[in-house]
């Protein structure tokens, strides 16, 4: 997103405040509130769900990240924090967040930010110091081979640490203002080098001890760390991220010990992990132009290489969440139930303890700075737009053989993404039950809002209403839901999109619906152009319409909202729709585009804009789906009795 | 200077019986030189325990050296170390404070940073906190309150209803805001676009009011829009509003018991600051700088 550089203004500046009393003022005639929120008011927040802080060894080892998880969320909250001696503050507060950081070694190393702690005193401790990184492989190599190194005791470190992580948390919590929830990464990398992390949120005030992957490497282990931790009153859920870099095994065909998915494991997966996260700093999880060919928009934020071996392009099947959705009603097909059907999240996955979606904070990740205070400059700047080439932080390939780390490509990072959520209130109980439902979306990082609703009796013109919002509540779905069981006489199922500009940021381009349905034992994919700006048509031959235009000037990195709406909304009615196929139905909102962080940060520098990379992109926003299951013949009978009954 | 015969014959000393004895011991204890010898001696014993209790070179491990060795190695490694690990834990504090002593005595403690840092941060930590600061009475903690009044202030709060022109629609929003407003004035209705969110708001701060409309005109101005009339057009992230405020809470001043807990809370810490600073400010007040670059 193209904002001015400066967003994060001192604290200083910010301090002043006025308080200017009205004497022209009535009393307050406060209108009654109502005492029950309904569905329909519902309202959109924002929150990060994916950020590491100095607990993490990688971020304390390879990154140098002092931040605490208290200062991260007082960071998040709008707070000034100090960072790198000097005070920082957020352009605008975020809604909800949880610090996830790695349950693996979880406050190993931090303690070495402590002169008094044991570690800082210990020979190990001493030895970490000299060369901070080298702990980073030491501690990994030793997880990998189920060992612990002497001197540096996990168990004890995690005990301290998680302690910190939960008082941060529960401390940072002010319902009603900004929602903390507990949480911590379960980071198993297969073989070391297939991804299949998962954050784990808890509800309440209270948790478990966090589950690591030295604890066990299997997801359905963690399932039944999660189950564990509801019978004991415990509510939590697993979220997955980085499918792009897990080789086929996030959404595969078969569990983590190779058996085809059957019913039970579906259904386990589904009650454990109902979202999943779609786009963050490693690149987006949506799908791929070799994967979805008659996208035109799939080309987008590519991260399609294994986390250690940045050289290592990772299996395209099964690593895909369009692809999962289609996978999903498969398996349904065949066993029963579809392990695949869960909402969509975004995250930063940063490791410097501060959250920041904006596309000019990217340039901060490898660093562990923040540009906006500290912008990279000089050679900072010229090694992270590829004009000094750097070493990989990670290559374990090159390790292994003896040769120096592949070249780095840190202009392969995306900015952050971010989750929004549709909730009664800014609330744990009201957005964890948002998350359960999934009822949220995801964005490239902007704050657009998208509503999606998928019903049999939505008039066309229905977005016009005033009331229109109660009235899809009450008669269709919202995202993350099931399409009511069809009504004999309807014909095709019809959905409302409404996307809403951020209100600091760029016009809309464009939304479409992307629709996966099932045709006989193998999936097939669909783009609708639904809603377009600036009265733009669909070309009925190729189903696609004609792009919004570029108002870059890629000498100053400004653009102009003068293409492109503020809103966009429409009621759309499938007209390929076909009773007989279980469908997924999701939205996914273009913004018009806008500089990406390395064109951003190349005129900051008064560098050549990298040709290696896009020099603008389209920021979007993906929703949950809305999935359509056929009845089965009984069923169907029943329901019609249902609705003749009424 | 005389010199004394030790080496004289007993005998003699026998023939001069008792007087002669007592005499010549008198004679010797006056002597000067064994006043001389005696304080030498009693010097360099003292001397010698001295050089002893600090000899650099001698490194002395008591048994409550030990025992603390032994605890560390306890909560560092979750075990009592066995008596041999004690022992590789006892020879390597011997090691470490052999190599501390010789640094020392190189003075390599005086030009390292990190030392000179520590050890200030070790002296400042023993100024901190010394005494928790008197509970203040009622009548103080409200004198603090009304001096730090704005700390505790709530923001305006605006209820309102606006009207939305979207640049989506035909025709230029802020013109039609504008007619609009017009046509408002003169008591006719009229019909703006939809808005997608709500078109009424109650108690809206400026903070929820930026995160709502952008960081806009809209946003900034809504605080002094006037109650009870139409105004406008302001600007926001989504195009132009008119605005009719119903209600408005101005920014105050909760009353002080509303907030004591905050108030104690804030005064106390505040305390607790002060009186470091003043701790550390009275232990530079015993140093004198010299400034020899400044001329």
């Amino acid at each position: 997103m193209a904002r001015h550089w400066p967003i994060l203004i001192p604290a200083l500046i910010v301090a002043g405040c006025t308080a200017q009393a009205d004497t022209t003022a009535k009393a307050p005639t406060t209108p009654v509130e109502k005492a029950v929120a309904s569905a329909a008011d519902r309202r959109a927040w924002f929150g990060e769900l994916h950020l590491h802080t100095s607990y993490s060894f990688d971020a304390w080892g390879l990154m140098a990240t002092k931040t605490t998880p208290d200062d991260a969320y007082r960071f998040g909250k709008g707070e000034a924090v100090s960072m790198n001696g000097q005070m920082i503050k957020r352009g605008w507060p975020l809604d909800f967040m949880a610090v996830t950081d790695h349950s693996e070694n979880m406050g190993l190393l931090n303690a070495l930010d402590d002169p008094e702690s044991d570690l800082s005193k210990s020979a190990v401790g001493q030895e970490i110091r000299k060369d901070t990184s080298k702990s980073f492989y030491m501690l990994r190599e030793a997880n990998q081979q189920g060992r612990t190194i002497p001197g540096l005791d996990p168990v004890q470190a995690l005990k301290t640490a998680w302690g910190k992580e939960v008082a941060a948390a529960n401390a940072n919590y002010k319902p009603g203002k900004f929602t903390t929830f507990i949480g911590y990464e379960w980071s198993q990398m297969t073989e070391g080098k297939y991804n299949l992390h998962r954050n784990v949120i808890f509800a309440g005030a209270r948790s478990p001890a966090p589950w690591s992957s030295a604890d066990s490497p299997k997801p359905e282990d963690l399932w039944t760390y999660l189950e564990k931790a509801r019978a004991d009153g415990m509510e939590a859920i697993a979220i997955p991220h980085n499918g792009n870099a897990s080789n086929g095994l996030m959404y595969d065909w078969v569990t983590s010990e190779g058996r085809p998915i059957d019913e039970a494991y579906a259904e386990r997966r589904l009650r454990n992990e109902p979202l999943t996260e779609i786009v963050q700093n490693k690149g987006q999880s949506e799908t791929l132009p070799e994967l979805s060919p008659n996208d035109e928009f799939a080309n987008f934020e590519i991260y399609d290489v294994l986390i250690t071996q940045r050289d290592v392009k990772g299996k395209v099947n099964g690593s895909y969440i369009r692809q999962a959705f289609g996978r999903g009603l498969v398996i349904q097909q065949k066993a029963g139930a579809n392990p695949y059907k869960f909402g969509v999240v975004g995250g930063s996955d940063w490791h410097n303890g501060i959250s920041a979606s904006d596309e000019n904070a990217t340039a901060g990740t490898p660093g562990g700075i923040d540009p906006k205070v500290n912008l990279p400059s000089g050679d900072a700047a010229k090694k992270l737009l590829g004009i000094i080439q750097t070493r990989a932080m990670i290559d374990d390939a090159a390790a292994k053989a003896g040769r120096p780390p592949a070249v780095a490509n840190p202009m392969i990072n995306s900015s952050a993404g971010i989750t929004g959520v549709w909730a009664e209130e800014n609330t744990r109980e009201s957005i964890f039950a948002a998350l359960k439902r999934k009822e949220t979306f995801a964005t490239s990082g902007t704050r657009m809002k998208v509503r999606f609703f998928g019903g049999w009796g939505f008039a066309p013109g229905m977005t016009s209403r005033a009331d229109w919002v109660r009235a899809a509540y009450r008669t269709g779905v919202p995202m993350g839901g099931d399409l009511p069981l069809r009504p004999a006489g309807a014909q095709a199922p019809s959905f409302i999109v409404q996307a809403v500009k951020d209100p600091d940021g760029a016009n809309l381009d464009r939304v479409q619906i992307v629709k996966v349905w099932l045709e006989g034992s193998d999936y097939k994919e669909k783009i609708f152009e639904v809603a377009l700006s600036g009265g733009r048509k669909v070309d009925p031959k190729t189903g696609r319409a004609a792009a919004v235009g570029n108002t870059v000037d890629l000498k100053t990195g400004a653009y102009k909202n003068a293409i492109g709406a503020a809103t966009l909304q429409t009621v759309w009615r499938d007209p390929e729709f076909d009773p007989a196929k279980p469908a997924v139905y999701y939205l996914r909102a273009l913004e018009i585009p806008t500089p990406r962080w390395t064109t951003l940060l190349a005129i900051k520098n008064g560098l050549p804009i990298p040709t290696k990379a896009p020099a603008t992109i389209q920021e979007r926003a993906y929703s949950s789906p809305i999935w359509f299951t056929p009845a089965g013949r009984q069923t169907a009978a029943a329901a019609h009795l249902k609705v003749a009954q009424r | 200077m005389g010199v004394i015969d030790l080496d004289r014959p007993a005998a003699r000393d026998t023939r001069t019986g008792a007087r002669g004895l007592k005499g010549r011991i008198a004679r010797i204890l006056r002597e000067p030189l064994l006043h001389f010898f005696v304080v030498g001696l009693v010097l360099f014993g003292a001397g010698q325990a001295w050089r002893t209790a600090h000899d650099r070179h001698r490194i002395v491990v008591t048994p409550e050296r030990v025992a603390e060795l032994s605890e560390k190695y306890r909560l560092q490694f979750g075990q009592t170390p066995s008596p041999a690990e004690l022992e590789g834990v006892v020879e390597r504090y011997a090691r470490e404070e052999a190599l501390f002593r010789e640094g020392v005595a190189l003075g390599l403690d005086r030009d390292d940073e990190i030392v000179r840092r520590r050890i200030a941060q070790k002296v400042e930590f023993l100024h901190q906190d010394r005494a928790l600061p008197a509970t203040p009475s009622e009548s103080r903690l409200e004198t603090w309150f009304d001096a730090h009044a704005a700390d505790y202030a709530t923001p305006v709060r605006t209820s309102f209803a606006h009207l939305y022109f979207s640049p989506d629609r035909p025709g230029d929003p802020e013109a039609r805001a504008k007619q609009a407003l017009a046509v408002l004035q003169n008591g006719g209705a009229v019909e703006a676009d939809p808005f997608p969110d709500q078109s009424e708001f109650v108690r809206l701060a400026p903070d929820a009011a930026r995160r709502l409309f952008g960081d806009s005109d809209m946003a900034r101005r809504l605080e002094t829009a006037p109650l009870g009339a139409w105004s406008g057009p302001y600007r926001s992230g989504y195009g132009w509003h008119l605005v009719r405020a119903l209600a408005r809470e101005p920014a105050g001043k909760p009353a002080f018991a509303e907030v004591k807990d905050r108030v104690h809370e804030d005064y106390m810490a505040n305390a607790q600051r002060t009186a470091n600073t003043e701790a550390i400010d009275r232990l530079l007040g015993r140093y004198r700088i010299v400034r020899e670059d400044v001329k």
